[in-house]
């Protein structure tokens, strides 16, 4: 019988990659809303020079700039699952979400992280000077 | 359409156009030569683009614009995915988004409007460069 409770527990069973990529999107859709609003925050600084440079200079420390990678994880995360979904949306490859889900939104991404996080990593931790 | 589907279609739209966006911004804030120097993005970076190129700033707001747009959409589709939100929860939720947006909004384009620090015509602005 397929009653409430055992949808229920089949929707949120980890089972599909579609519940996955589900919160996958809410979740970094909520942290890039909260960076969004800290960094409009910062940019507002711009008005006061000197306070802009010391707020950018904290962000320059190689704390911030692993944080900065971990922004860019999220954004390629939350980018390519979203395009996945307008694929959905579109109705292409909709008989292999799966495959499109690990190979193009996990493993596409995983390979444009390291692309961006390499120069990131080098210019911004490897080479910084306090 | 209703609005409804217009509001689904725009997330689509603004998501598409964020893509295109955040690719340029982040290549123009982490990647480009004059950040890749041990003092990184500073005041007189961004000041000496603007005196360069005011199409920064017009690039800067609709940017911002777009990703509040479709940052505070999203946290509504969220909220109201929630099934104990009633519609007339949900147009409280619409309402305090769309304020909280504004809100946001203007600060982030008061950074530019009336700064005149980035006014090229502003004699002070040009010192403060120069200092550096």
């Amino acid at each position: 019988m397929t009653s409430a409770i055992s949808l229920t527990i089949r929707k949120y069973s980890w089972k599909y990659a579609g519940n996955l990529a589900f919160w996958i999107q809410r979740l970094t859709g909520l942290g890039l809303v909260f960076y969004l609003i800290l960094h409009v925050h910062t940019i507002h600084d711009l008005r006061d020079p000197a306070k802009f440079d010391a707020a950018l200079a904290t962000f320059s420390k190689p704390f911030f700039k692993l944080g900065e990678i971990f922004l860019l994880a999220t954004v390629i995360l939350h980018a390519m699952n979203g395009i996945r979904l307008t694929m959905v949306d579109m109705g292409v490859g909709l008989t292999k979400q799966r495959q499109v889900f690990w190979y193009f939104t996990i493993g596409l991404g995983a390979a444009l992280l390291i692309a961006g996080a390499l120069p990131m990593f080098i210019y911004g931790i490897l080479r910084h000077q306090p | 359409m209703s609005a409804r589907v217009i509001n689904w279609y725009l997330q689509r739209v603004t998501g598409a156009a964020l893509l295109f966006l955040l690719v340029l911004h982040f290549w123009v804030e982490h990647f480009t030569a004059e950040v890749r120097t041990p003092h990184g993005l500073t005041f007189a970076v961004i000041q000496q683009r603007f005196f360069h190129n005011p199409w920064f700033v017009a690039v800067d707001i609709s940017f911002l614009i777009i990703a509040l747009y479709h940052g505070l959409n999203g946290v509504r589709n969220i909220i109201c995915d929630f099934s104990i939100v009633t519609k007339p929860m949900r147009n409280v939720v619409t309402v305090a988004l769309i304020l909280f947006g504004l809100g946001v909004a203007y600060w982030g384009i008061m950074a530019f409007v009336g700064n005149e620090h980035l006014n090229p015509l502003n004699p002070k602005g040009a010192t403060v460069a120069a200092a550096r």
